[in-house]
């Protein structure tokens, strides 16, 4: 056991490099994985532990106090046995204006709602900052930590709120997290104030909407209760379940996870890829020492565990290296999360997928490393000793005229292509890691230039293509003529299309084995086509009793075009065919579109109250907006259409961030996987290199060669990397969104960044070799050659 | 009078083993002319080999000068050095050195096309040169498939095929069965009958019997020197060199 160990050792040592590249790519691959796995398990404890102590509602029933009597709905959840509490009825008011902080209008809605208690028993809010009390005192406002973050508010800032009498200061006493929207994706965004503060600032004819919460004993039991619930009462108002505020909560880990599944994958292939050349190309230059040591009475067994052992001490001492990178990337990945809950430290326990991490790399670099080493069985001492290293192969009579020196050879491509086909199955190898950077590198150009491209390509991500959005702040009946439309269409030649638009909830009733469901559609009064809005499939609705449906309802509903969908509105159930399906972020793909004369039938007096206008090209978004506002003043609300996205692009952000993280790690992954197959190379041809250098080659030749060799390999790994990358990078994105209600990723090509691709996987191989090979120009052909 | 092919003026070599230096070559002072074969005797670690190897330019000295007619070896960066011994040196090596995945055709033309452009006589070239050390109907094999004495013709082949001034050769016979080794060096005297200047390391003294001029060396400096008389023939060469190495240690 202690000649395997003193060989081991020697082998480490005399290997240096190699022993650093493989621990690199080891690290490297670890640190993806873990972070996959850190991300995976980790995802759900935050939120859980969150939703846990601040004892949180798993159904949030919002309502019309003229619909139903808070009380009975709050006695009939008590009843039932599953529930563990009912929140007190919370009162809640939105109205389409903005809020004001420092002289300028919030750039996302907000709704006011009443907090009863900290010391109640559901629906707690924990207090990041500011005074600990039960709820807000007369005249305060607690705002939600995101607001936070994004506004850069503080406490004792005066937020400004619009009423009937104008705008109404509150002071900011505390920064507040709520168990539902605290990572600040939904819209509007809940600030709170204390018990009776909303009758201070609006009548009472306006505050006919509560919030009531429903905490059960298991978290499990949310659809059975909803489904009694909603076959005990007619139930006419919002209700948003468990497992929805869960989704949004997780909807960016998701899709970072996915994508970072995707890129452990990869670095676990490269990097038994690397261990299984690095195993091969040691028993290769070890071939006559393995005769010898076989001679002196070393089984294979010695000598596989010498190989073995060699890469068991790696990955111990590489592992941990990656471990400790995934652990800043996981928080790097949780950092919005970690902001928006207001934690102070990353609560997020990384030890199981550490344990998991180091477990799976054991066995996978153990066996690829027993597979490999295995070889060194059939060396036969005689013939090792005698010849020093494998039988080799001729190209003699080759058909491929490139492999045998002819007049017209060029002598360096003569000798890279040499290079290249003594050791195919590293070559092979080469090209295969090569052919995972360029599907990452293609998926970073192609998959951010999507992201980045939200703006420009609104409809494909389920959004309208207008340029301005317009709310009217009055009330509805003010608006009867329509006047602002007919000015829009009549009389200003620079508008393309105005269509009206607003939004509209309706229940779908309880269908077999589910419970009913209420969702929120858009309703146009035109063709919903003029703002752009696509299909995935069908079209979209033309007559009043036709609806298209956002995919992800349609896979809950199992409806698809032609059914008939039924929708309980206005007290009625109302049957509307599928006429398309659409794909949308909004709400993850849940809700549907109508047209106005849908809802109109049922209720005559419905209206609209948003406008989105598509401006004629050329004209000025902007100035057009400035006089919009100088013209109407405070009826309307005016917002350039791309500024809405706030949220999605923050989620984008993070994601886009990850991307280019992992993308970097890839090109470093090529340059180690290009170096380490140059190292071998020179290693294994040492001999040969001497013969050349002492035979005429100058050290440059040699090295020219040496980047020819891996050139070929790079660019037969872009010839074939490019085309299958480009086939296989938009399915791989669209499984990775399904799950957000994108069933086709918005994937936008872009030329030039696939073309960028090239050069640089090309420039970093160079460059790569370059480096690696720097030794052999110093090297003295006799030392070479004596080996 | 002599033309001087390569001169060496007060060679030193040492090499760097843990932390102390061992002096293999000290101050050796020689000249080599042209059209000689010249063999360099010694016993076991002697410098004979690393000698060959500083004259060649294949390892650089430690200090001192190396001229290669008028070209500075010492003085040279390793890319004019490989460009100089192209055109001056052609290298036999005991163990052979072919390169074991080119076939016998391609090691003997991989220098040529280093040097020359005209490929197709290069070809021609290479032909007749493994023509005539039998070698010809083995151009496709590689070096693995064939015996030591073939591998080694081979080889000289190689050395040849560029017409380099001089030839060095670095124990030639040592991997090889007598009659081999006869072969081997039938061909190098027939070289030097037609001019082409030979350096040649050895211990043995029928292949030393083969040279005109002795150097003998002994902890890396010349010990003695022989320069056999051209009138003499082969078996008064032997007893003439058994006689002078009598007494010295080899």
């Amino acid at each position: 056991m202690k000649g395997i160990l003193l060989i081991t050792w020697a082998n480490i040592k005399r290997r240096k490099i190699q022993t650093i590249l493989v621990a690199i790519c080891i690290a490297l691959a670890a640190l993806l994985f873990s972070t996959m796995l850190g991300i995976g398990l980790g995802m759900e404890r935050p939120f859980e532990k969150l939703f846990a102590n601040l004892k949180a509602s798993h159904i949030v029933m919002e309502f019309n106090v003229n619909d139903h009597n808070p009380q009975d709905i709050k006695s009939w959840f008590e009843k039932q046995d599953e529930v563990e509490s009912v929140s007190a009825p919370r009162i809640q008011q939105y109205n389409n204006k903005r809020f004001i902080y420092k002289e300028e209008e919030f750039k996302r809605p907000a709704l006011l709602r009443e907090h009863v208690g900290n010391d109640k028993s559901n629906d707690k809010l924990d207090i990041l900052q500011g005074e600990a009390q039960s709820f807000p005192g007369p005249g305060e406002i607690w705002i939600p930590n995101h607001w936070l973050n994004n506004f850069e508010m503080a406490i004792g800032d005066t937020i400004s709120v619009p009423t009937k009498n104008g705008l109404f200061p509150l002071v900011v006493s505390a920064i507040v997290v709520d168990a539902h929207y605290a990572n600040g994706l939904f819209d509007p965004s809940p600030a709170w104030v204390g018990p009776g503060g909303l009758s201070l600032l609006y009548p009472m004819k306006d505050l006919s909407r509560v919030v009531l919460g429903v905490r059960l004993k298991d978290k499990d039991m949310v659809d059975p209760v909803w489904a009694r619930f909603n076959e005990a009462v007619t139930y006419q108002g919002f209700g948003t379940l468990y497992a929805f505020f869960k989704q949004i909560f997780q909807i960016v880990y998701q899709i970072t996870g996915g994508l970072l599944f995707v890129f452990a994958i990869f670095g676990i292939i490269v990097t038994l890829i690397i261990t299984s050349s690095v195993v091969n190309s040691a028993i290769k230059t070890d071939y006559k020492m393995i005769g010898m040591l076989k001679a002196q009475g070393f089984t294979n067994r010695n000598i596989i565990s010498v190989y073995l052992i060699q890469f068991f001490l790696i990955t111990c001492v590489a592992v941990p290296f990656g471990l400790i990178g995934g652990y800043f990337l996981t928080q790097l990945v949780f950092k919005s999360l970690i902001t928006a809950i207001g934690a102070v430290n990353f609560d997020i326990s990384l030890l199981l997928p550490s344990i998991g991490t180091f477990i799976a790399f054991l066995i996978g670099i153990l066996l690829i490393t027993f597979r490999t080493s295995r070889q060194a069985s059939h060396i036969q001492p005689v013939t090792a000793i005698r010849n020093g290293g494998p039988p080799q192969k001729s190209f003699a009579g080759t058909s491929f005229k490139y492999f045998t020196l002819r007049p017209k050879s060029n002598i360096v491509l003569f000798l890279g292509l040499r290079f290249l086909m003594s050791n195919k199955k590293r070559s092979i190898f080469m090209f295969i890691g090569l052919l995972f950077v360029v599907f990452v590198q293609l998926l970073y150009a192609n998959g951010r230039n999507s992201l980045s491209q939200l703006d420009d390509n609104r409809p494909a991500w389920g959004f309208n293509d207008s340029d301005l959005s317009v709310r009217q702040n009055t009330g509805l009946l003010e608006n009867q003529e329509d006047y602002f439309r007919e000015a829009m269409n009549d009389d200003d030649d620079r508008v393309k299309s105005v269509v009206k638009r607003g939004f509209y909830g309706a229940t779908i009733p309880a269908q077999e084995g589910k419970a009913p469901e209420t969702i929120v559609g858009i309703i146009y009064d035109d063709e919903i086509e003029k703002v752009g809005l696509l299909v995935l499939e069908g079209r979209h609705p033309v007559f009043e009793d036709e609806i298209s449906l956002g995919i992800t309802s349609s896979k809950e509903l199992g409806k698809g075009i032609g059914d008939t969908l039924d929708l309980f509105l206005e007290g009625q159930l109302v049957p509307y065919m599928i006429t398309g399906i659409y794909q949308s972020l909004n709400n993850l793909s849940r809700g549907f579109y109508i047209r106005l004369e849908g809802i109109t039938e049922i209720n005559p007096l419905f209206q609209l109250n948003g406008y989105e206008i598509k401006l004629k090209k050329g004209v000025g978004i902007t100035e057009y907006k400035d006089e919009l506002i100088q013209n109407y003043g405070s009826s309307f609300r005016v917002v350039e259409s791309r500024n809405t996205l706030g949220p999605i692009k923050s989620i984008i952000s993070g994601i886009q961030d990850v991307m280019t993280l992992v993308s970097l790690m890839f090109l470093g992954v090529l340059f180690v996987t290009v170096f380490n197959d140059t190292v071998l190379s020179i290693r294994e041809g040492q001999r040969n290199l001497g013969i050349f250098k002492a035979v005429g080659f100058t050290p440059r030749q040699l090295q020219q060669a040496l980047i020819l060799k891996s050139l070929i390999i790079a660019f037969f790994a872009l010839l074939v990397g490019i085309p299958i990358s480009l086939i296989v990078i938009p399915n791989s994105l669209d499984m990775l969104t399904t799950a957000s209600g994108l069933s086709q990723f918005p994937y936008v090509f872009n030329l030039n960044y696939t073309l960028l691709v090239i050069p640089l996987i090309l420039l970093i191989t160079v460059g790569s070799v370059w480096v690696a090979s720097r030794r052999l120009l110093k090297i003295r052909p006799r030392i070479l050659v004596r080996e | 009078m002599q033309e001087p092919i390569i001169s060496a003026k007060d060679l030193w070599k040492n090499y760097q083993t843990g932390k102390t230096e061992v002096p293999v070559i000290n101050g050796i002072n020689l000249t080599l002319y042209k059209g000689d074969f010249t063999v360099i005797m010694g016993s076991s670690g002697s410098g004979k080999s690393t000698l060959l190897y500083l004259l060649s330019g294949l390892e650089v000295p430690s200090s001192g000068e190396i001229w290669l007619e008028d070209k500075p070896v010492h003085s040279l960066d390793e890319k004019m050095m490989t460009l100089i011994r192209r055109e001056y040196i052609g290298f036999v090596f005991q163990d052979f050195n072919l390169v074991p995945n080119l076939t016998f055709l391609e090691n003997v033309l991989i220098p040529a096309y280093l040097v020359k452009n005209d490929r197709e006589a290069l070809q021609a070239r290479a032909t007749e040169l493994m023509s005539k050390m039998d070698i010809l109907d083995l151009k496709d094999r590689l070096p693995s498939e064939v015996s030591g004495g073939q591998q080694q013709r081979c080889s000289m082949a190689r050395a040849i095929i560029n017409n380099p001034r001089v030839i060095m050769a670095d124990e030639p016979t040592g991997n090889l069965n007598s009659s081999s080794s006869e072969a081997v060096l039938d061909i190098l005297t027939e070289l030097n009958e037609t001019g082409q200047s030979i350096v040649m390391v050895t211990h043995e003294v029928k292949s030393a019997c083969r040279a005109n001029r002795i150097i003998f060396l002994k902890d890396g400096h010349i010990e003695d020197e022989l320069n056999f008389d051209p009138q003499i023939n082969a078996e008064e060469k032997e007893i003439q060199l058994l006689k002078w190495l009598a007494g010295k240690d080899w």
